[in-house]
């Protein structure tokens, strides 16, 4: 059974096409548009992987990150943000304070995100 | 040098001369006054003397009236014996009478006392001897008489019989009726009368009177009447008191009358009214001192208080000042001027806080702006990476192939219009941006572009309803695009899903209104005063999602200025927010309103242009386009030919050899009949300040070389 992943993204098109690259790359991956809904389809059907932005309307990564780190310690997270270091918190180094098992800035090149899933496993 | 010693120095420059002067004075009145009591006090001594004077000239009558009786010129001395008795008790004065002959020789004495002294001694006697051989009159001097125990003098008369001296008559007398005359001056206790015989002693003395008399006069005295008979002098009693003293020596009896005044109650008296204006001054330099160091006080306490206000406004605090700090006009004023100037540096202080603070907000904006670029430009960088990668591996023609080459389209041209719009503000900020201008139809353009998002789904499942007047401006077709495809992106990301947008057009006086008013939540009230600054974000700060730039509004608000038009916010009274573009209306559309003409070829048109190629290119494509065409090379020949051909529309190049197209323009202008002529410019410069030149001096529409036969078939078509 391939590894599972939860993809949370605002973004429709970058959401598509990284479904679509990751499931190229032989993952079953699920999608939601935001934190809340991410939880509530970890609920219905867990993932081993949640792949997050942290900026997004409604219900942003971090609570997304919170409620799986609480309701899903095994699963593996990796946070994904376009902010850049300009302002005084990094948003990438605020996601590894609070405990994900990697971080990337966009744009990144898939075969990075491919090795980083990789390497959590 | 402090105020006080100004102020004392003035008050003593006031009062020293007004003193000395007063001083002057004093010396003068004392000196006066000392005068008058000199002349008084010799006109007493003068006038004792004169009854001293008059006192032994009763003494010398009554004697020489007895000198005179026949029994004693007979000889009948026993008779005369008699008379001199009775003479005697008549005169309480006289001690004796006395006889003797010239040689001295004793006849009668009718006290019958012996003569101490010895026998011929008495023709030695001065006055005996003097009235013996002259034959006058004369008086003793003051002569102790041991017998009587009494100091007395004696008044000698001459016997005279048949020519010759018989006898010398004397009469010793005791100066009683002298001190009595004395006495009758009622000096002050503290002046002494006296009265001196030729010897210098005391005949009669005020003070001391028993003891004093036939004592020798003071030394001083004596040597005063030395040296003068009468006069002033200081001097000292016997006593030693000091005195001044005005004498004056009878030249009858040789006596003299002084008096001594104490010269501490003259000195006093003289010296009472200088004391008395010395203390005047004295008390006046006082009271101006006084009032030096009060006024002193008043100023220097308000100058100080007002150099401790200056040092605190200098710091840049706040001062209460009052203008009563003291009652001088002049110390008000400058209160007065330095409350204000201290207002005003408040005011400053003030005003460049609220600067730092507008700084410090601008500050924070452009971090917040680079953190949010940052966002909007990697998260479409990384939909297309990621199409990027399905494109690579997905199957030619599959449906994923297919998807991610439309991401990968949709996402460049998202990302082109932000860059886009990002260097436009950029430009518009600058003043660097060029419109390119032509006559067209708002509610053209705008049924365009809302059927282009439309057809791209980019409506969503919004309700958007479109209700537009025709409406012809003067415009920049892109920019306008840009104005209403911003209005309407805000309207779309900030109303919910299943919301409505309203889209209007209408004509209102000289402008044409477009409003965008949406059913979202409104604008919150602390925003509308800034939304249309750069930067300035629709959502709360924190929370960055899809957010955008916050340079959209600012971009709409830059552009519709250019269009001398104007942009405003409201929030709807439904809720929801409305925004309104107002653009001034192109004359042509004034003229002719609704009614479309509609756009077809054959009109006349009038090319002036000196470049032959561009000429005969031009001349080409219109006269494709189915116009009628006359040319020019210069202005002189192309105002010539409008005069005469009357164009519908002149495409006239700026730089002409001769006369420049702007002075073309307008001298077209200034001879256009009723037909209203349309003018293109054509120039090689499309800077915003060749524009407003071309459209002052009377162009429509300016043209920026080089221009496409589709550009110039619009601009032409527009026109009505």
């Amino acid at each position: 059974m391939s590894t599972r992943i939860l993809l949370v993204d605002d973004d429709a098109d970058f959401r598509a096409m990284l479904c679509s690259a990751l499931e190229l790359a032989g993952y079953s991956v699920e999608v939601a548009r935001n934190g809340r809904a991410a939880l509530a389809r970890q609920r219905h059907s867990p993932a081993d992987i949640l792949i997050t932005d942290i900026f997004m309307p409604e219900s942003d990564g971090f609570e997304a990150i919170d409620g799986f780190r609480r309701n899903f310690p095994s699963t593996k997270i990796v946070a994904i943000s376009g902010g850049a270091p300009v302002m005084k918190a990094n948003y990438l180094d605020a996601a590894g304070l609070i405990g994900v098992d990697a971080a990337l800035q966009k744009p990144f090149e898939m075969e990075e995100l491919l090795r980083v899933l990789k390497s959590i496993q | 040098m402090k105020l006080r010693s100004h102020l004392f120095l003035l008050a003593l420059g006031t009062i020293v001369p007004v003193a000395i002067f007063a001083v002057v004075v004093a010396v003068w009145l004392v000196e006066r006054e000392r005068e008058a009591w000199r002349i008084g006090a010799e006109n007493r001594a003068s006038a004792l003397l004169s009854a001293v004077d008059a006192e032994l000239r009763g003494h010398v009558t009554s004697l020489e009236a007895l000198a005179s009786v026949p029994s004693l010129q007979d000889g009948n001395l026993d008779y005369f014996r008699t008379v001199a008795e009775s003479t005697l008790k008549t005169h309480p004065d006289w001690l004796n009478i006395r006889l003797a002959t010239p040689d001295g020789k004793p006849i009668l004495n009718l006290r019958n006392l012996d003569d101490p002294r010895p026998h011929g001694s008495l023709a030695k006697d001065g006055s005996f001897a003097r009235t013996a051989t002259t034959g006058k009159t004369a008086i003793s001097n003051m002569a102790w008489d041991p017998q009587l125990m009494r100091w007395r003098f004696s008044v000698r008369a001459p016997v005279v019989h048949n020519g010759t001296i018989r006898y010398v008559l004397a009469a010793d007398a005791v100066p009683d009726s002298i001190t009595s005359l004395v006495q009758a001056q009622n000096f002050d206790p503290d002046w002494v009368g006296v009265v001196l015989d030729a010897s210098n002693r005391f005949v009669a003395r005020t003070w001391d009177s028993e003891k004093s008399i036939g004592q020798p006069a003071s030394e001083s005295l004596q040597a005063a009447l030395a040296k003068s008979s009468s006069g002033w002098f200081r001097g000292r009693t016997v006593e030693g008191v000091e005195v001044y003293t005005p004498f004056h020596r009878s030249a009858t009896t040789g006596w003299t009358v002084a008096m001594g005044v104490s010269a501490k109650t003259f000195d006093s008296a003289v010296w009472r009214s200088g004391w008395t204006l010395a203390l005047g001054i004295s008390f006046a330099i006082l009271l101006a001192l006084l009032g030096a160091h009060l006024i002193n006080r008043r100023i220097a306490n308000a100058i100080a208080s007002l150099a401790e206000a200056t040092k605190a406004i200098g710091k840049g605090e706040t001062v209460a000042l009052s203008t009563d700090i003291a009652p001088v006009d002049e110390i008000q004023t400058l209160a007065r001027a330095l409350r204000a100037s201290a207002d005003a540096a408040h005011e400053r202080q003030v005003l460049i806080e609220r600067e730092k603070s507008a700084l410090q907000e601008a500050d924070r904006a452009k971090d917040r702006f680079l953190a949010m670029l940052s966002h909007e430009l990697r998260n479409p960088l990384a939909a297309i990476s990621a199409a990027a990668h399905v494109v690579r591996f997905a199957k030619a023609g599959s449906a994923e192939a297919i998807s991610a080459q439309l991401v990968i389209e949709r996402q460049t041209r998202h990302m082109a219009r932000l860059i886009g719009d990002l260097l436009d503000v950029s430009r518009i900020t600058l003043g660097k941006m060029a419109l390119e201008r032509e006559p067209l139809d708002l509610a053209e353009t705008i049924t365009k572009l809302a059927r282009t998002w439309r057809a791209s789904g980019r409506f969503g499942r919004h309700d958007v309803n479109l209700d537009l007047a025709p409406a012809r401006v003067n415009a920049d077709a892109t920019r306008i695009e840009q104005v209403v495809a911003n209005l309407l992106d805000n309207a779309l990301k900030f109303t919910p899903h299943g919301g409505r947008v309203d889209i209007t057009l209408a004509r209102e006086g000289s402008e044409a209104v477009l409003r965008v008013s949406d059913s979202g939540p409104g604008i919150p009230q602390h925003l509308l005063d800034r939304l249309f600054e750069p930067f300035v974000q629709g959502n709360e700060p924190g929370t960055l999602a899809s957010a955008g730039l916050g340079i959209g509004l600012a971009l709409v608000k830059g552009l519709a200025e250019m269009h001398q038009g104007s942009v405003s916010a409201v929030n709807g009274p439904a809720g929801g927010s409305v925004f309104t573009v107002r653009l001034p209306l192109s004359e042509a559309s004034l003229v002719v309103t609704s009614a479309e003409r509609s756009v077809t070829g054959g009109r006349h048109i009038l090319l002036i242009e000196d470049d032959d190629d561009t000429r005969m290119m031009l001349h080409a494509a219109l006269e494709f386009g189915g116009h009628e065409v006359r040319q020019a090379r210069d202005g002189t020949s192309g105002l010539a030919l409008a005069a005469q051909s009357l164009p519908d529309v002149a495409v006239i190049d700026l730089g002409l050899p001769d006369i420049d197209g702007l002075e073309v323009a307008r001298r077209l202008r200034s001879t256009q009949g009723k037909r209203r002529l349309a003018l293109v410019a054509l120039t090689g410069f499309g800077g915003p300040d060749d524009q407003r030149r071309a459209l002052d001096a009377g162009f429509d529409v300016h043209l920026t070389k080089p221009v496409t036969h589709e550009r110039l078939k619009r601009v032409i078509g527009g026109f009505p």
